[in-house]
């Protein structure tokens, strides 16, 4: 379903570029394993050369199951994200990081209102009620932006030529999204490709969940 | 050390039985201690256990308590507004629910960020990373720590947002009220302390049960016994526990031993080491058994004092009869053998005893037979010296009291050494019995008599007057005029006797003895059957003893002279031998007569001497004379003690070849009765002088009772003819039919005749009608010194001078 999303996303990019390039690239961990749901952005040396804001983006973060879904959501800053709860219980929503302190209190269905996210950064999100629930919105400057898939692989189209700065962030990187980061220029119709290796904390989720609950994640 | 038998065995079994005794204590005393000790031991291990378990299952609680509170919305909120003084206050609210005692807010970098304990301490580091970690892992991290000097049981856990966005610190102080909890979980009254060490300090106590009086000696009781804390193997990584302690020993504090668990060590090796001290006290631990070790003690001492009773009378029952042995021995020893020992013992000491009556019967017996021995003659059977000295002082004794008088009547048997020489010794005992036989006939009631030496019998008599013993003495004599016949032999009997009288010659039983023998000597010498005893011819007198000892002086100084007497040969009628005469002048004395002091010379043995010096000086003179032209011989008189000097022989040789004298110049004169009294050796003695050439010749011819056959032998060459004989020669008839006889007899026997005491003409022309060889006498000249004897020679007729020249 957020492939889908993200294709729609990069059709719009591509009307507004003169020239588009494109990069591919995977993500692996210190085992070699692939990383999914790693978010590889490009940002532009010139940040000049970002485009300009002019509509306003929103984003969905699902409540179900008890879990956030997507696990982690990349999205522009000024990007307003909704919150809808598709489980039949209510769940507090609630941020204390930097980017975005909020909260959202027991609530059920989409009567919530859409959060703004306009500061660039890391929000985790918990819920109150569910102490596991752990997801992520990942505030970006830039909209070159792309998740890796299950295999640990992504592909970004239609990204005008241009010299860039690859980044590359996961809710469990080990270290700094900086110590990482690479540099890149892309040019013409033949495709760049990137390669990461990160490495990741321990995963937070599962250990919060109650046993009866771990057959249906 | 112990004298007695009976102390040393009373102390041997008694120390043997100490020694067990002490043995059986000690090993009672080490088993119950061990045990004791082991038990205690059990426990501590058993307690370290419980300890262990107990901060395990408070540091989980804690946790708990921690997560279920850092989970509060509002207090992560607070934490996440990131306001120092809210956070502050936000802990210590945390603190006080959880009743931690010291809280710490740790952010995701490792800042403390708030402290209960320091309130307004700025930003540190917090000190232990690893323990951060370790909660970054697992979402909790327990270890015991030092912080600040302080030990704690200290949590970390994180505050969930949902993902950690700072570290909560949970301090859980480990101080004496926490010992003392941990105390009251063990059922022994057990004793912990912390100490941790630093550095430069060393082991520092954190907190104890003990009184704060010996927590002081702690250290001591670690560094004494040296816990390398390398031994403590604590990775990084490990949350040490009360577990691994070193196996529990025995360690003194302040003078007291405790069991004593030592933990390995509590905090891990970031943190500074401390360890755990689980003690009991020994003494405590032992005090149950006290009663048992008093009574033990109780029994040991009745214990010794019985055996040391039984050993005493043990020891007494074989000491006591051993001493009645020794009083026995002892008794025995001082010569008692009527008391028999009396003991009715059965055992090997009654035995010993019953041996011991045996030897005193069999000792008694044999004293009784030897005391007869030593006191009897063993062939008379009489009475001994011994015992007649005995008898004898009693009898003194008596007499003293009854007023009366003694005599000691001593009876020597003359010739019986000839008799056993030429009958054999059985016929002379047997004579001696037979003399016995007739003495005993004689000796009347209250009468000894004793058998002195073989040829001595004394006969002891009391009377009133000195005529009865004279008498006694006379019919002694007579009881022998008739010969004792002895296997058809008739045997004359000759005796001598001596007299002495108790109280006159003395008071004790030795000296009337001695003076006895000395009258009997003197009978002898003057030639008579018996003698009373006479001081004055008593050469044993204390004055003559003197007199001796002068005399050796007097050789020495000159005091001595030789006189001569010229001899005529009536055929020359010419002087041809002169006799020397020693004459004495006494520096103090005067003038001694040779009767006084050759007698005592001769009992005393100095006469050797004096006759050496006579014999050189009249060898001597002799010589002179000769060369000077006269004819002479030389007559030196020779006692019969010199014929014992085997020397005298090889003496007189020197003298002649020294004086270049002829040996057929000097005569030797022997009187007769010396000869007589010992035949053999005189004889012997003589033939050898005989052999050198020399003459000998009889003096004092016909006094003695020498026997013709006796004469016979002697290797005489002259007999001179005694003066008694001579001297009233011209008034007696019977003298000169005597004399004649004599000289006729002597001629037979191829000997000269000398006759002496010539004292008138009619007696030398007499003498020369009988022909006499020589004469000599105051009637030719008198003894004289050399000068007047030279003086003579030139004037006197027969001075031989017309002859010579």
């Amino acid at each position: 379903m957020h492939k889908k999303f993200i294709a729609i996303f990069c059709l719009a990019l591509q009307s507004v570029g003169s020239h588009a390039a494109g990069l591919v690239g995977n993500v692996t961990d210190s085992d070699g394993q692939a990383v999914a749901d790693a978010v590889i952005s490009l940002m532009p040396l010139n940040r000049n050369h970002l485009p300009p804001l002019d509509t306003v983006q929103m984003a969905k973060m699902d409540q179900w199951q008890k879990q956030y879904v997507p696990y982690d959501l990349p999205v522009l800053v000024g990007a307003e994200v909704s919150f809808p709860n598709k489980d039949n219980i209510k769940h507090h929503v609630y941020s204390f990081s930097q980017a975005k302190r909020f909260e959202l209190k027991l609530y059920s269905g989409i009567n919530a209102e859409p959060v703004l996210f306009d500061k660039p950064g890391v929000v985790v999100l918990g819920c109150n009620i569910h102490d596991w629930m752990l997801g992520y919105i990942y505030v970006l400057e830039t909209p070159y932006f792309v998740k890796t898939d299950d295999t640990g692989h992504m592909v970004i189209e239609n990204v005008p030529d241009d010299d860039y700065i690859v980044s590359v962030w996961h809710p469990r990187l080990r270290g700094t999204t900086k110590e990482h980061d690479q540099k890149i220029s892309l040019q013409g119709q033949t495709a760049s490709s990137v390669s990461f290796t990160i490495k990741l904390k321990r995963e937070r989720r599962r250990r919060r969940l109650p046993d009866f609950e771990v057959e249906e994640y | 050390m112990f004298r007695s038998f009976q102390a040393r065995l009373a102390s041997i079994f008694v120390g043997l039985f100490f020694l067990v005794l002490l043995v059986t204590f000690f090993a009672v005393y080490k088993a119950t201690t061990y045990n004791v000790v082991g038990q205690i031991k059990e426990q501590l291990i058993y307690s370290n256990g419980t300890f262990e378990r107990h901060l395990s299952d408070r540091a989980k609680r804690l946790s708990e308590n921690a997560a279920i509170l850092t989970a509060d919305y509002a207090f992560r909120e607070a934490i996440a507004a990131h306001d120092p003084a809210t956070s502050l206050s936000v802990i210590r609210n945390l603190g006080a629910r959880i009743r931690a005692d010291r809280i710490m807010l740790v952010s995701l970098e490792g800042t403390i960020i708030a402290d209960t304990r320091r309130p307004a301490q700025s930003p540190v580091d917090f000190p232990y990373m690893p323990l951060i970690e370790t909660a970054e892992e697992n979402d909790i991290a327990e270890s015991i720590i030092v912080l600040d000097e302080r030990l704690y049981d200290f949590v970390i856990v994180p505050v969930l947002a949902p993902i950690p966005i700072a570290w909560i610190g949970i301090g859980i102080e480990v101080d004496n009220a926490m010992t003392h909890d941990l105390r009251s979980l063990s059922p022994l009254a057990l004793d912990i302390s912390f100490l941790q060490h630093q550095d430069r300090q060393g082991w520092r106590v954190i907190a104890s049960t003990l009184h704060p009086s010996l927590q002081d000696a702690l250290p001591d009781v670690l560094s004494a016994t040296a816990i390398p804390l390398a031994d403590v193997n604590v990775s990084d990584r490990d949350m040490p526990h009360l577990k691994n302690g070193v196996s529990p020993n025995i360690r003194r504090l302040a003078g007291n031993d405790y069991v004593t668990l030592v933990t390995s060590r509590l905090t891990p090796a970031y943190s500074p080491p401390a360890i755990a001290l689980l003690q009991y006290p020994l003494e405590k631990a032992l005090s149950a058994y006290q009663p048992m070790f008093f009574w033990l003690k109780v029994l040991s001492v009745l214990g010794l004092l019985f055996s040391a009773l039984g050993c005493i009378l043990v020891a007494r029952s074989i000491s006591k009869p051993v001493l009645t042995l020794v009083d026995a021995a002892s008794r025995i020893e001082h010569g008692d053998y009527q008391q028999a020992i009396q003991l009715k013992q059965k055992d090997e000491l009654g035995r010993l005893a019953l041996a011991f009556n045996g030897m005193m019967d069999a000792i008694a017996e044999r004293e009784e037979k030897i005391l007869y021995q030593a006191h009897h003659d063993s062939l008379s059977g009489l009475p001994n010296r011994l015992q007649l000295e005995q008898t004898l002082r009693e009898q003194i004794n008596q007499a003293t009291h009854k007023k009366e008088k003694l005599a000691v009547i001593l009876i020597k048997i003359e010739r019986l050494h000839e008799i056993n020489n030429t009958l054999g010794h059985q016929i002379g005992d047997q004579l001696i019995l037979k003399i016995r036989d007739r003495l005993l006939l004689l000796s009347r009631q209250g009468d000894t008599l004793a058998h002195l030496t073989k040829n001595t019998f004394i006969l002891l008599s009391a009377g009133t007057a000195t005529d009865e013993f004279l008498l006694l003495a006379k019919k002694v004599k007579g009881l022998f005029e008739e010969p004792c016949a002895i296997d058809d032999i008739n045997v004359d009997i000759h005796l001598r006797l001596g007299l002495s009288f108790f109280p006159q010659h003395g008071d004790s039983s030795k000296a009337l003895i001695q003076k006895a023998d000395v009258a009997m000597y003197s009978a002898l010498q003057a030639g008579k059957p018996f003698a009373i005893y006479d001081s004055e011819k008593d050469t044993f007198r204390r004055d003559h003893l003197s007199l001796m000892s002068e005399l050796r002086q007097g050789l020495l100084n000159d005091e001595l002279e030789l006189y001569y007497q010229p001899k005529i040969d009536l055929l020359k009628n010419v002087v041809t031998h002169a006799e020397a005469l020693v004459r004495w002048n006494h520096p103090t004395k005067g003038f001694m007569s040779p009767d006084t002091f050759i007698p005592l010379a001769e009992q005393s043995g100095h006469i050797n001497k004096l006759t050496i010096w006579a014999l050189e000086h009249a060898i001597r003179q002799c010589s002179t004379w000769n060369k000077n032209g006269h004819d002479m011989s030389i007559a030196v008189n020779i006692s019969v003690k010199d014929l014992l000097n085997k020397a005298l022989p090889d003496i007189i040789v020197t003298m002649l070849s020294q004086f270049q004298l002829g040996a057929e110049c000097l005569v030797l004169e022997v009187t007769e009765s010396s000869i007589m009294n010992d035949p053999e050796i005189a004889l012997s003695v003589l033939t050898k002088l005989h052999g050198l050439g020399l003459r000998v010749s009889i003096d004092d011819f016909g006094t003695g009772y020498s026997s013709m056959e006796y004469l016979k032998k002697l290797p005489a060459d002259i007999l001179k003819i005694d003066k008694s004989f001579v001297m009233d020669l011209a008034q007696n008839k019977d003298d000169e039919i005597l004399v004649r006889s004599m000289i006729q007899l002597a001629h037979n026997l191829g000997l000269k005749v000398v006759a002496e005491g010539i004292e008138d003409e009619k007696a030398l022309a007499i003498l020369s009608t009988n022909s006499c060889d020589y004469v000599q006498g105051f009637f030719i000249s008198r003894p004289l010194p050399v000068d007047a004897f030279n003086e003579w020679l030139n004037t006197s007729t027969w001075g031989g001078r017309q002859a010579v020249s």
